[in-house]
């Protein structure tokens, strides 16, 4: 039991635990900026895909990862436009629309990678983001606990940039939508439309930029988990950390500060079992998933209370038999 | 070619049209200018004021005797446009022309004409079906006259009248039309600031654009009298307090046109008359305001002009002084309606009785808080209130969908094993719930299918398991020859019907189970005055039959001729019912607003306002 | 002005718009692949052999049509009583999976016994797997769309891990990726025609039978009024809650029996479970509409298209995922197709009358 508690005392434990987090935290907040403009973007899991294929590729062939990442932007955007206008005008279902585009997305992304990524890993390694530099405490002899707390600490902080950008997107994000008119307009696309139009903006242009804005950031996301981690393509790596990440958005209310608990909690999950595998000399992809998708499935039952679904999903006031407990 | 949004029904065209499938073809988009630059230049107060100030206490009209047009009667020939249009004081800034709006085989409004100048209050008086929403929706573009034109003038005289396109919620915008509507668009859980913020001009600036949007809107409600809280979220407001909200949203986005859709229907009588004076101030300022109300009274108390509706046709356009109650009332109807008045009657056994009961709220309506009531069989009992005051979660506790987390609700002197709507259906509690399309028909199913959707596991209905399509026919065309709901197709499917014909539909359906129990929330909404009386017999007529009645209304004179006894429900807790007797339209009015003179009749009230 | 009118489809326009539907995917394929750079020519050609072309063509589209059929019909009644059950997937892996796991615990027990258990068991896995979701809805209000695509997921790991098959690195749906089943599982031991007859002798009478209940009983009725209005049905006093758990269940079971009866060799080609017949099922619901008789034709089609597709991209080199991008296609259009079919077209001429002449006649004729 001991060896299962010193595996967050281990070195690079938490930074690798952040680094696990900040990507799903990108596109838990990509899923919490379409979904408060009313739009359910099922098409997560697709754009995580592909974002990390397109990532991958185009840091490849560019050698810097800042090429990667503005690839994952640039296509994320593209899909969630053309997403955003098939809900909004066009008025499609939005459960099968965006499951489109998660079909449509991940297949896209095979053409894209071409044939020897369907196999089961991609060795080739890609530059990744570095670590922030920090420079290393002196070793001193005396004051040895605070040495090595302050260590420790430095460890903590040895995350590449974009891990720290994705936490301060966090807060821009909530102050956006509690204090700018642009994001109280948004967020009254998702509960009352009406609210909008009577003030002469439109409804549907807003939709459609929150769709491409939260797209742009799932597909983000799937890059900046290429590129701030092993920098491998591999199924456990990009496969259904769009739906954990869909799975966040909706369990935190499409509240930033309550995904940026839950996304902490997870990459903590993750690089545990990461590590814990390790330990055990066994590692697949396929079972790192699974913790996530059953941590997500918990959280979504544990908080399922605090979502507001007939906001998004439309006019008919469900009611409920039994009262809800407040 | 005009491209049209989807005609909505006629009542309430409230539903967000963005969030349906259906496709909606305004592709073009206006970003309002709240600075309403546009228009504010030729707004000039000094020039063409309408006469001189009146105090904003008194109920003269505005236009003085000086004024030289004559009412226009609909039987003289239309002007021509340049006559039309004026060589008096105040310009005309909206004509409307012909229009002409079919709906299914009957027509909605028939060659509509109209006139209004700057700064004039005009009342569009019309009952239920008489085309007044209609009109609204064609003013705000929601929908499009087949016939007829909209002409809105500038205010300078120095442009020629321009010709609204129609059927584009943004060119009626762009226009200068402004409307507020029955239920005002408010997103529910920002506050009242940050909705209205939503218009402001820079979408990103935060901090300096409230600082300035909160200066505005105080030295707004100032002027125009107004009282409302603004940093509290709009589902906790009462529905007269949402319509504050709602007029100072478009009220500062300076629309020279301001429409607004029976703004009285949710207030008290006290919220009305701080309106009234809101929309004079507004008028004063240079606004034209048209409104529609079903009541003589609120034209009286808001209108300088009057034009009557009935049945699609102008019948009459006058000015509010030159005429009184009893004549406006006269001309709605059309013909002598008789006033439908019950005997008095010893009541009976109790059917329901609530003992403090607390039940959990219903989408936006507040929770019930301690609420007692007793209905008898052989009584009515009128429950009053202004909307959203917990009509719906009490309508859902009586029928057993919701249950109660305090309390003990008894049917016939029993305690139901559980709420279950299935159990009060068969013990005899019949409804018809304030809003039909959402909580009573079943939309893709036909007329026949909706009739029997109650009692469809009645053996009546089976054949072994199977479905008997022949005897819910009949049962369907027994219901609606019966109790005269006026449906001839059976077929039709339920949601082609207009609004009265959904209610008459419901209200069919329950009147034919022979319930103990008549629950019946708004009965008569979206009814015309023949219709309603016709309503009101059967009401009293199953009083008389022994059945207790249960009305909840915001409807004070209904709620004051058929009721025994009278209770007032406010913001989830009801008042003692008292008999009908003790009250008059002022003190209902207060209690409906939560001022309660006789705080003692509160019951768990604590202890006044 | 031209004005759109909501109304009623009439029935010609409900049947031709999924027809419509699925010839816009079956063209918009071909052309997807031009788009991303692979020889397209001959296309349609091509996809038609692969689907109807030879013997062999015949009984691959056949063969996936039955297991279709049953997630397709599970995915409409559970849309039909507005579950919004994306898990068709993971109720079918689900179904197999459990097979798979009797079949490996109970390695001594005779087969005839496995068979008739592991039948039972992968409905019931099946429906567990909806039921669970659908009863948190009625509790807690939940969502059951993102849960039940965590689900998906989870099933197709756990099978992934059952058969031993390492997945492919971007394969969220499992797509076109099939799992050989171990060979000690209790199989059938039918041949291939057999099992095509028998998988689409059983799934048509099923949705024969669906058809029949929804449109002819009580139940059916409840159902719909379900699905059109649930608030209006809960007022009515029909138990909304519980009906909606009978259906996921039933939706699951028929999802779950899917997945069982190809691990057992009772339907489906040769080769294994094919992942991806889940999320075709949804397509297949939604050309379907509301009727569960039109299941029978869409699957068809669904699977034609499917095989056709991946004849397709075999022809041209390219990645199967191609048939994922049709199915995309496909849940794109249904829909389109189905809005564009209950809007009727009034032409209205707006004649402005001139000031002292009469008012204009009644419009022009509808052209609907």
């Amino acid at each position: 039991m001991s060896g299962a508690l010193e595996i967050f005392a281990t070195a690079g434990f938490w930074p690798a635990a952040l680094i696990a987090a900040a990507p799903l935290l990108l596109a838990a907040l990509g899923a919490l900026v379409c979904g408060r403009a009313g739009v359910l973007n099922l098409g997560a899991e697709g754009l995580f895909i592909i974002g990390a294929v397109a990532g991958y590729l185009a840091t490849q062939r560019a050698g810097t990862p800042l090429a990667g990442a503005a690839a994952a932007l640039a296509i994320g955007a593209t899909i969630g436009l053309l997403h955003g206008i098939l809900v909004s005008p066009f008025g499609l279902p939005q459960a099968t629309t965006g499951l489109a585009v998660t079909l449509g997305a991940a297949g896209v992304a095979q053409f894209l990678a071409g044939p020897s990524v369907t196999g089961s890993a991609r060795a080739l390694r890609v530059e990744t983001f570095p670590p922030v530099y920090l420079p290393s405490l002196p070793d001193l002899a005396r004051g040895e606990d605070a040495i090595l707390v302050a260590r420790a600490a430095i460890d903590l902080l040895r995350v590449p940039a974009a891990v720290y950008l994705t936490f301060v997107l966090a807060i821009v994000i909530a102050y956006m939508f509690n204090r700018t008119p642009l994001g109280l307009a948004l967020r009254a696309c998702g509960e009352n439309p009406d609210a909008v139009t009577t003030q002469g903006r439109s409804v549907h242009r807003l939709r459609i930029g929150a769709d491409m804005a939260g797209s742009a950031m799932i597909a983000l996301g799937g890059a900046l988990f290429v590129l701030t981690g092993t920098g491998t393509l591999s199924f456990g790596v990009i496969n259904g950390r769009g739906f954990v990440a869909l799975a966040i958005a909706v369990a935190a209310g499409w509240r930033p500060g309550r995904a940026f608990v839950a996304a902490i909690g997870l990459g903590i999950a993750d690089a545990y079992q990461a590590r814990l595998l390790q330990l055990a000399s066994t590692t697949t992809g396929e079972l790192a998933l699974l913790v996530l998708l059953v941590l997500a499935l918990l959280i979504l039952a544990a908080t399922s209370r605090n979502v507001h679904w007939r906001q998004i999903f439309g006019r008919q006031r469900a009611v409920r038999r039994t009262p809800a407990k407040r | 070619m005009d491209a049209a949004r989807e005609p909505p029904s006629s009542a309430t065209p409230a539903t967000p049209a963005v969030t349906s499938p259906d496709v909606v073809l305004d592709q073009e988009a206006a970003f309002w200018d709240d600075s309403g630059a546009a228009w504010a230049a030729s707004v000039d107060p000094a020039a063409a004021a309408p006469g001189p100030p009146v105090a904003l206490d008194q109920q003269a009209p505005l236009i003085s005797d000086a004024e030289t047009a004559p009412a226009a009667p609909a039987e003289q020939p239309a002007p021509s446009l340049k006559e039309a249009l004026g060589l008096e004081d105040a310009p005309a800034i909206l004509k409307l022309d012909g229009l002409t709006r079919h709906r299914g085989d009957a027509p909605a409004i028939e060659d509509f004409d109209l006139d209004v100048r700057r700064g004039e209050i005009v009342v569009l008086l019309g009952d239920n079906g008489s085309g007044k929403t209609t009109l609204v929706n064609i003013l705000s573009g929601d929908d499009a006259a087949d016939l007829g034109l909209i002409l809105i003038g500038a205010a300078n005289r120095r442009r020629a009248p321009r010709r609204l396109r129609q059927g584009s919620r943004a060119a009626a915008r762009r226009a200068g039309i402004g409307t507020v509507r029955r239920q005002p668009a408010l997103a529910g859980t920002l506050t009242g600031l940050q909705n209205i913020a939503i218009g402001a001009r820079s979408l990103l600036r935060p901090t300096l654009s409230r600082r300035a949007l909160r200066t505005k809107l105080s030295e707004l409600m100032r002027r125009l009298g107004l009282q409302v809280e603004l940093d509290v979220p709009v589902a906790t407001l009462s529905g007269g307090e949402r319509i504050q909200i709602e007029l100072l949203k478009t009220a500062q986005q300076n629309f020279p046109i301001l429409v607004l859709d029976e703004p009285t229907a949710a207030l008290t009588p006290q919220e009305s008359a701080v309106l009234f004076k809101a929309l004079r101030t507004l008028a004063e300022a240079g606004t034209t305001i048209v409104l529609t109300s079903r009541r003589p009274d609120d034209a009286l108390a808001a209108g300088d002009r009057i034009v009557v509706l009935r049945e699609g046709r102008k019948v009459a356009d006058l000015r509010a002084r030159q005429c009184d109650q009893a004549t406006l009332t006269a001309l709605l109807a059309g013909r002598a309606v008789a006033r439908v008045a019950p005997t008095p009657r010893s009541a009976e056994h109790a059917v329901v009785e609530l003992s403090l009961v607390d039940a959990p709220s219903m989408s936006e309506d507040p929770p019930l808080a301690q609420l007692s009531l007793v209905v008898r069989a052989g009584e009515i009992i009128g429950i009053a209130g202004t909307p959203l005051n917990g009509q719906s979660t009490l309508v859902s506790v009586l029928t057993g969908l919701i249950t109660p987390t305090a309390g003990q609700i008894r049917l016939f002197g029993r305690n139901p094993r559980r709420s279950d709507p299935a159990l009060f259906l068969r013990a005899g509690i019949g409804k018809v719930q304030g809003d039909c399309r959402r909580d009573a028909l079943v939309p893709g199913m036909s007329v026949a299918e909706n009739l029997v959707l109650e009692c469809i596991g009645d053996v009546r209905f089976t054949n072994q398991g199977l479905l008997d399509g022949r005897a819910i026919r009949e049962h369907a065309a027994r219901v609606i020859a019966r109790h005269g709901v006026g449906c001839p197709d059976l077929d039709a499917p339920v949601e082609t019907l207009s609004p009265a014909r959904v209610r008459k539909l419901v209200l069919g359906r329950m009147f034919d189970s022979k319930p103990h129990l008549v629950l019946v929330h708004d009965a008569t909404r979206s009814l015309d005055l023949a219709e309603r009386a016709e309503v009101h017999r059967r009401l009293i007529a199953e009083r008389d039959d022994g059945a207790a009645v249960l009305m909840i209304s915001d409807d004070v004179e209904e709620l004051l001729t058929l009721s025994d006894y009278v209770g007032v429900l406010h913001r989830g807790r009801l008042s003692v019912p008292q008999p009908a007797g003790a009250f008059d339209r002022q003190t209902l009015g207060l209690m409906m607003g939560g001022h309660g003179s006789l705080a003692q009749d509160w019951s768990g009230w604590g202890g006044g306002v | 002005m031209i004005r759109f009118e909501k109304r009623g489809a009439p029935l010609a326009l409900e049947i031709a718009a999924p027809v419509l539907a699925g010839l816009a995917a079956a063209v918009l394929t071909p052309a997807t692949l031009a788009l991303l750079g692979y020889p397209a020519r001959s296309a349609f050609a091509v996809m038609a052999s692969g689907a109807f072309g030879s013997g062999a063509a015949l009984s691959a589209t056949f063969a996936m049509a039955a297991p279709l059929m049953l997630t397709g019909l599970a995915s409409l009644l559970s849309f039909s009583v507005r579950l919004n059950n994306l898990g068709a997937e993971g109720q079918l892996l689900g179904g197999a999976l459990a097979v798979i796991l009797l079949g490996t615990v109970m390695a001594r027990v005779p087969a005839p016994l496995v068979i008739i258990i592991a039948t039972l068991a992968g409905p019931l896995v099946g429906a567990l797997m909806l039921a669970g979701p659908v009863a948190m809805k009625a509790r807690l209000g939940t969502d059951e769309t993102v849960a039940t695509l965590l689900l998906n997921m989870i099933a197709l790991i756990g099978i992934a891990a059952a058969t031993g098959t390492a997945l492919a690195a971007i394969a969220p749906t499992g797509a076109q990726q099939t799992f050989a089943l171990p060979a000690a599982l209790p199989s059938s031991g039918l041949g291939m025609t057999a099992r095509i007859a028998i998988g689409l002798m059983i799934a048509c009478l099923v949705c024969i039978a669906a058809m029949a209940v929804t449109r002819y009983t009580v139940t059916g009725f409840v159902l719909r009024a379900i699905g059109g209005n649930p608030t209006a049905a809960r007022f009515a006093g029909i138990p909304v809650d519980r009906i909606q758990l009978t259906v996921g269940a039933v939706s699951g079971a028929l999802a779950g029996f899917a997945g069982a009866a190809l691990a057992l060799g009772f339907i489906g080609g040769a080769g294994g479970i094919t992942a991806g017949l889940g999320y075709a099922g949804i397509a297949v619901a939604l050309l379907a509409g509301r009727w569960p008789l039109a299941v029978i034709p869409a699957a068809l089609f669904v699977a034609a298209l499917i095989t056709g597709t991946q004849a397709l991209s075999r022809a041209a080199g390219a990645p199967l995922a191609l048939a994922d991008i049709a199915i995309a296609l496909t849940l794109l259009a249904a829909p389109a197709a189905a809005a564009l079919s209950r809007y009727s077209i009034r032409i209205v001429r707006a004649i402005p009358p001139a000031p002292s002449a009469p008012p204009a006649g009644s419009p022009t004729p509808n052209a609907t």
